[in-house]
């Protein structure tokens, strides 16, 4: 497999939930901070960014409606992580790089509000499952 | 094999059921969830050397649907 080093930077843990107040409560009790929950009308989901000095960061999402990828998974496996996030430089680059390595691109890139209108895209490999994308910058 | 045999084949595979019909939906069959609509989207580009776009891949929601989308392509 030949892929840039460089590519691909951990950003966080995307994590699907039903209900976002009752996910974080054990969060906050172990000291993580959350921001304030932001409704993406583009992928159908209601989002927290959960934070602690140290530790990885994580999302919480919660499906708005039946629409959202977000319900289906819950439907399947439940309350657990969904995927893991990675920031890049150039996105359309990462997508191609990534499209060689026969991962699928599920949808995006698309602006996520709750990320500061950077760009993101959703990726499948069926060895590496679900990861996102999102741009180092706007 | 003819295609729609390959595509029960690999369907058979990815939602590991005994038997598949051509008339499997993501309507009629449990095992058919968003992960493995993923994995079978994987497979076929795979089994067939296609590369499918978000919007065939949210299209593809029963057999029929699937081998239409395969004819356009091959």
């Amino acid at each position: 497999m030949d892929i840039n080093h460089s590519l691909l930077m951990f950003d966080h843990i995307g994590i699907a939930c039903r209900d976002i107040e009752k996910t974080k409560a054990f969060y906050l009790a172990m000291g993580y901070e959350a921001s304030p929950v932001v409704e993406d009308t583009i992928q159908h989901v209601r989002i927290s960014f959960l934070t602690k000095s140290g530790e990885p960061k994580l999302e919480l999402l919660e499906p708005m409606d039946e629409q959202s990828p977000v319900a289906r998974t819950l439907d399947t496996v439940g309350v657990s992580p969904y995927h893991l996030c990675y920031r890049v430089v150039n996105i359309e680059e990462a997508i191609a790089q990534l499209r060689a390595q026969r991962f699928l691109l599920v949808n995006g890139p698309v602006p996520a509000c709750a990320m500061e209108n950077r760009r993101v895209a959703f990726m499948f490999q069926k060895n590496n499952g679900l990861i996102e994308l999102v741009e180092s910058q706007v | 094999m003819s295609l729609e045999e390959k595509v029960l084949d690999i369907m058979r595979e990815t939602f590991e059921v005994d038997n598949v019909s051509a008339d499997i939906s993501q309507k009629n069959c449990e095992r058919w969830d968003s992960l493995r609509h993923l994995t079978l989207a994987s497979e076929l580009e795979d089994a067939f050397d296609i590369e499918l776009e978000p919007e065939e891949i949210a299209e593809m929601t029963d057999f029929s649907r699937v081998i239409a989308m395969l004819q356009s392509k091959l």
